[in-house]
């Protein structure tokens, strides 16, 4: 009986057929910090992938125990060489070496096989869930899609969360800003809205790619957990750039998602990428830049450092019929520091969306979460995506919330305020528990335009405000028990019908009197 | 960087036909007049670092297994060595036992390995996989 694996090896040796094609080559002449510079390769090209050459001057066993191959990608073209980042262990390579020309530009593997999976930024999986097999291979730099080529933003990407769909809504192919301090939540709401997506049907559910960039590892296997046990990571993939990764990667994992997702966008699918966060790509991208003797400008980036942003997030999209009618929508994250918007990145990258969720540390302290400030968040091509269903309950909620801010401060006085003034505040402090969300509980559509209609119809005005959270949680369990089915024509036609409120309106009523102890306890 | 500039000035000065000895009198009363002749030294180094990667830029090594495959191999390049518009003459031969056989042209920006040792690792990689 012959076994398959010298099988395997006679088929190698009788097919093999030895190659000695003339290849262009480069020799290392300096190497440090993970930047490498290279003498000769006069015909490289920017972004184009070269390989170190490790097994020269190696016996055979040795040069098979070389673990893959380490490749660099070309971004300095000079007078008499190039420079270039190693994209993984620099410590591998040595002056002296062979480096190869490859003639093509970075690509990385995308295709079916990576939802559920956690690659590093050149794709490779990092899991130890085995290699993939049948992938397209797509490149990391892509020109944007044309003004031609889209079409504007028309179909609502649901976050679940009920402060985002009701004021500041998303639409497919959008970009949006989630910016804040640290620990505000931004991570939260971008993982709440992936597992929100779980109930959009299958057919339109979004590919979902999580970016990680310069985190902790502890962090990301949190993530993946929690995507993993709410049943999320079916549709999601993970790109995952540590803290601990070369710089070059870190700089480059935010393109390869966006590759990644191009392959689903070009076959007519929606994707929702997350980039967690810019900032330390910019961070990465300065470490980079410096040690290329790039020119340093303002806060030591790059010149080029609003250009790396803005193809990046150009790449988002939604395309036209003819080009399959695909989108892609990014929801970047910018870290600020002591709430400052006006540093560099963060100005460029709201200069470059389509509107920001500005969090704050102050709301977040006091309980208010997601700790969204809605008067300085915006959503500039959202709103033509929201569904009518949701821009009846929520038409003045924003404007309402604002104004409960600017009084918020007159509250100390509350025996001094007239009738209306005190309504508006008592009303206020009532929307604020009722847009207040757990995190990992996104709401599906139609229950948020429920609780929102229950809101707006005072349903609330006689509970006791430390109640609201309670309330509505037991309004969401009742309707989603009793009023599911009916509740589900509202997701279907994306309106609230006169028959619908009719629906609403007894449902409430119905709560009301099976439970008045939650009722009549304002003070 | 200043020492490296004035190398390079001096390299492709003496690449342009100046007879070396002149050049490097002008480098000198050049230096003078800047102010910079404490940089001398170090142009030295970086002229020595220029000539070198040059002299490796320009050179094209054969490298064998066994001294005694040198003819056959010679024979086997004749055309891609005319190609890369250098003399037979002109190419230098070494002798690395890590090829196991075959041969390997580097040189000029090119490399052409037909080693036994490459052939047998595209052969394990295309088994294992890799």
């Amino acid at each position: 009986m012959q076994n398959p694996i010298v099988e395997k090896i006679i088929k190698e040796i009788e097919h093999f057929a030895p190659k000695a094609e003339a290849i262009h080559v480069g020799r290392v002449t300096a190497v440090g910090d993970g930047v490498v510079a290279i003498d000769g390769l006069s015909k490289a090209v920017m972004s184009e992938i070269v390989q170190f050459e490790e097994t020269a001057q190696k016996t055979l066993s040795k040069a098979m125990d070389v673990s893959g191959s380490l490749y660099g990608l070309v971004l300095n073209l000079e007078e008499d060489g190039v420079r270039a980042i190693v994209l993984g262990d620099s410590a591998r390579v040595a002056e002296g070496m062979t480096v190869k020309s490859s003639g093509r530009i970075l690509s990385v593997p995308s295709g079916e096989e990576l939802l559920g999976r956690v690659v590093n930024a050149l794709g490779e999986p990092v899991d130890g869930k085995g290699p993939f097999s049948n992938m397209t291979m797509m490149p990391v730099e892509r020109e944007a899609s044309g003004v031609i080529d889209r079409r504007s933003v028309s179909v609502p990407l649901q976050t679940g969360i009920k402060a985002i769909d009701s004021m500041i809504p998303i639409g497919r192919g959008q970009r949006e800003l989630l910016i804040g301090d640290r620990s505000t939540g931004k991570t939260t709401i971008a993982i709440d809205t992936i597992i929100n997506q779980r109930n959009e049907p299958e057919g339109t559910r979004p590919i979902c790619i999580y970016v990680a960039i310069g985190q902790k590892e502890s962090k990301t296997a949190r993530i993946v957990a929690q995507l993993t046990e709410a049943g999320a990571m079916g549709y999601t993939i993970i790109v995952d750039a540590p803290a601990s990764a070369p710089a070059a990667l870190q700089f480059l994992a935010p393109f390869s998602g966006v590759a990644m997702g191009e392959y689903f966008m070009d076959q007519g699918r929606d994707v929702l990428i997350i980039y967690d966060d810019l900032s330390k790509q910019a961070t990465a991208y300065r470490q980079l830049s410096l040690l290329l003797r790039r020119p340093p400008g303002r806060e030591a980036y790059p010149g080029d450092i609003f250009y790396l942003h803005s193809r990046l997030l150009e790449r988002a999209a939604r395309l036209s019929e003819e080009k399959g009618g695909g989108s892609i929508t990014a929801l970047p994250i910018i870290e600020t520091q002591e709430g400052d918007v006006s540093a560099y990145i963060p100005t460029n990258v709201i200069s470059i969306t389509d509107g920001q969720i500005f969090l704050m540390a102050e709301l977040f302290n006091k309980g208010v979460r997601p700790a969204i400030d809605v008067g300085i968040s915006v959503s500039r091509v959202g709103s033509s995506a929201q569904t009518k269903a949701m821009k009846s309950v929520a038409g003045g909620l924003k404007l309402e919330l604002a104004q409960f801010r600017e009084l918020e401060a007159f509250m100390q006085f509350a025996q001094d305020l007239d009738k209306v003034t005190a309504q508006r505040i008592e009303s206020g402090l009532r929307m604020v528990e009722v847009l207040k969300q757990k995190n990992g509980a996104p709401l599906p559509l139609e229950m948020q335009v429920a609780v929102l209609y229950a809101a707006g119809h005072t349903f609330f005005a006689d509970v006791a405000v430390s109640k609201v959270p309670d309330v509505e949680k037991q309004l969401v369990s009742f309707l989603d028990g009793q009023y599911g089915k009916a509740l589900a024509e509202i997701k279907k036609t994306g309106v609230v019908s006169e028959n619908m409120k009719k629906t609403l309106n007894k449902a409430l009523e119905e709560f009301r009197l099976a439970h008045p102890e939650l009722f009549n306890a304002a003070k | 960087m200043t020492a490296e500039a004035y190398a390079q000035a001096l390299w492709q000065t003496i690449q342009r036909g100046t007879a070396p000895k002149k050049a490097i009198a002008s480098l000198h009363a050049l230096l003078v007049r800047h102010g910079r002749i404490a940089l001398l030294p170090r142009v030295g180094r970086a002229f020595t670092r220029i000539a070198l990667r040059e002299a490796k830029r320009t050179d094209i090594t054969l490298s064998v297994a066994r001294l005694k495959d040198t003819r056959a191999a010679k024979q086997s390049v004749k055309k891609l060595v005319s190609e890369l518009r250098v003399e037979a003459s002109d190419v230098k031969t070494a002798v690395d036992e890590h090829l196991i056989g075959g041969w390997r042209l580097e040189g000029r920006g090119t490399l052409v390995d037909a080693s036994y040792k490459k052939h047998l690792l595209s052969l394990y990689e295309n088994v294992i996989g890799k």
